[in-house]
């Protein structure tokens, strides 16, 4: 039976939202320094807007829905779901007011892209986008990979249990350290080490290859923050085909899969544990998984003489796979080329990549290298099980930074979100069918979306229909909350409705 | 189908164009028909956008050609008379580019590409202003009154609070 929230319920979530619109509308400052030193007024003028409407709506919440409450469970997940819409809600105004979009349908689209690290983009006359809009379209990124919330937890929360709450609302329900709020500043801080260590490479590799010294700097550190935060946003219209230059992939392929790789393995080489990454079952599956797509892919390829050497398919074939893999979306090249050129199988290929996506608790998306572990590793518990005397015990052990004995409990939530994550990119592939797209783009462009991949093979334009733009925002939104904080928030609303009088747990 | 379809649409191209010059085409036509354009003689006209790279004797540029852009390899001899690149101030100068069209150069690790044999400035660029808006302004304006306004009203009635 459903407890209706009370109106101290709504409340508290109202009032913590108030407070994360506050913290988002102080990023602004950001883009709005870019403004002012590029002499982007007209663009400074946007931002300016976007700050204070956000702050305003932060103040008024807060002081209007005054709480002293700690969250509880479906409270910080409610609000931690919110925020990620009011966040999409404010980062289009900017976009919105740049004239850059058709619509502030359009706008939303791309905020909601961008916070949730996808990567799949309706701006128009990218090539002529002033400097601060692409410093926001990349914050974005850089943002949402770390988890708006982690933001809050970093500097506005205090370490209670309704911070965790909201931090496992992000689809991060493992702490890194033992206090989530070090676990939030480590993952700041790891953050900022590789935009320095990568920015750098990618500013210098730029400069090499004939870029303006500011300008490659500016296109390293944006790079950097779509890569590492597996988002997919680029400068240019033509994503890295841009660049021309075998080093500049390189270290994006580097930066894509670090940022692929959960933040705990990342604590774990921090402190020196390399073996780790030989024994943790979620690198194993990567491993594996990024192996045996590429291969097939490959003989995709091959078998109809895609590419001309193998050069060429290293920096097609090998790019876009792992580009797909890692959930992040940067392409080597153009949309159309994959329902035209790749052929069937090499197609499956990069929408199964696109599937499987990443690990947990990293700036990766779709179902997650660990799922599959576990549900692998319980397929074979079972068949053992079959296999067995009635009477035999039957265990399986899992490494993921301990040793882990594989519980029921375990495979069922695992399978959980995998069912949720099938039955999204399938109903994302129906609208699409349903609007007249051709089958294998439909699933290739609801996999991507859903998965907070990015890469396309064309549908994503602004020219599609409303209803798709809509469910693309909705499949991307699951996508990088991972469900349950939705699936609550939805809870709360029926509960609202229907539920029986109490206080929510 | 798509194949016939991109012959009947090289065929007609082909007939109002003088093949000494190639085929004129835009880049959206070159990308979503790579195939039946690969390894051809083409003209395509667009803004020079972003950055000219050099790489040695060569350089690349990239230009838009309304709906997509397309990298274009050439000699830095050719791009000298290349004054204006489009960028949020610019517009750039357009270019018409003589070249072969790759769907996916062997020299160049596979990408789609053009590598031009003639580059001649077709229209030259300019810089674009952009005026603030009046009523963003008096919006901005608004909006900091109002927040100052909110911010300050909850300071006081915190400070009084009995």
């Amino acid at each position: 039976m459903l407890l209706r929230p009370t109106n101290e319920d709504l409340r508290t979530i109202a009032y913590y939202l108030g407070r994360l619109t506050v913290a988002l509308g102080f990023i602004f400052i950001i883009p709005l320094v870019t403004a002012l030193i590029f002499q982007e007024w007209d663009q400074a003028i946007n931002f300016l807007i976007s700050m204070l409407i956000s702050i305003l709506i932060g103040l008024l919440l807060q002081k209007v829905f005054p709480s002293t409450h700690d969250m509880n469970w479906s409270q910080g997940l409610a609000v931690t779901s919110l925020a990620w819409l009011i966040a999409m809600f404010l980062g289009a105004i900017p976009l919105y007011l740049s004239h850059h979009y058709v619509s502030y349908l359009d706008a939303c689209f791309d905020a909601m892209s961008g916070f949730a690290t996808t990567g799949l983009a309706l701006i128009q006359d990218l090539d002529h986008a002033a400097v601060s809009l692409n410093m926001w379209r990349h914050l974005m990124m850089f943002l949402g990979g770390q988890g708006i919330v982690v933001i809050a937890l970093t500097f506005l929360v205090k370490g209670t249990a309704g911070a965790y709450r909201m931090y496992v609302g992000e689809a991060r329900e493992e702490k890194v350290l033992p206090n989530v709020i070090q676990t939030a500043r480590f993952i700041w801080f790891i953050s900022f080490v590789y935009l320095a260590i990568g920015g750098s490479l990618l500013t210098l590799i730029g400069f090499l290859e004939g870029m303006p010294f500011v300008r490659s700097l500016l296109h390293g550190m944006w790079i950097f923050m779509a890569a590492f935060d597996t988002g997919g946003f680029s400068p240019q219209s033509q994503s890295i085909l841009y660049y021309h230059s075998l080093p500049y992939e390189l270290v994006t392929i580097v930066l894509m899969i670090l940022g692929t790789i959960n933040f705990s393995l990342h604590y774990a080489l921090w402190s020196r544990n390399f073996k780790e990454v030989f024994k943790n079952i979620e690198t194993r599956t990567l491993f594996i998984s990024i192996s045996t797509l590429f291969v097939i892919t490959l003989v995709g390829l091959t078998q109809l003489a895609v590419y001309p050497n193998w050069l060429a398919v290293f920096r097609k074939g090998f790019y876009q796979i792992i580009s797909a893999h890692s959930g992040t979306g940067f392409m080597t090249i153009y949309a159309p080329q994959f329902p035209n050129e790749w052929g069937g199988l090499a197609l499956l290929m990069a929408i199964l990549a696109m599937g499987f996506g990443g690990s947990a608790c990293s700036t990766a998306g779709g179902i997650k290298a660990l799922r599959i572990g576990i549900f692998y590793k319980a397929l074979i518990q079972d068949i053992k099980r079959i296999m067995s005397p009635g009477t035999a015990l039957v265990l399986a052990k899992m490494h993921h930074i301990k040793d882990i004995l594989l519980e029921d409990r375990l495979v069922r939530s695992a399978f959980v979100i995998l069912i949720s994550y099938i039955v999204t990119y399938f109903a994302g592939t129906i609208i699409g069918l349903y609007y007249g797209y051709p089958l294998n783009e439909s699933l290739f462009e609801s996999v991507s979306a859903a998965a907070n991949v990015g890469l396309s093979t064309g549908i994503t334009d602004a020219a599609m229909p409303a209803g798709l733009k809509v469910t693309y925002i909705i499949q991307m939104w699951l996508g990088r909350l991972e469900f349950i904080s939705i699936f609550i928030l939805v809870g709360l609303f029926v509960a609202r409705i229907s539920g029986a009088q109490g206080r929510s747990k | 189908m798509k194949i016939i379809y991109s012959l009947l649409l090289i065929g007609s191209l082909l007939i109002v164009n003088s093949p000494a010059h190639g085929v004129t085409v835009s880049c959206n036509q070159l990308v979503n028909n790579a195939p039946a354009f690969d390894n051809q003689k083409v003209e395509v006209i667009g803004e020079v956008i972003g950055d000219i790279m050099v790489r040695g004797d060569y350089a690349w540029i990239n230009i838009n050609g309304g709906l997509r852009s397309i990298g274009v390899w050439a000699t830095k001899n050719m791009l000298n008379d290349i004054k204006l690149i489009g960028d949020y101030n610019h517009i750039g100068d357009r270019v018409k580019v003589t070249g072969t069209f790759h769907r996916a150069c062997p020299e160049h690790g596979g990408d789609l590409d053009i590598h031009a044999e003639t580059i001649t400035i077709a229209q030259t660029g300019y810089k674009v202003e952009h005026p603030i808006d009046g009523w963003k302004l008096s919006l901005a304006m608004i909006l900091l009154a109002i927040t100052l306004g909110v911010y300050l009203l909850f300071v006081l009635l915190k400070r009084f609070k009995p």
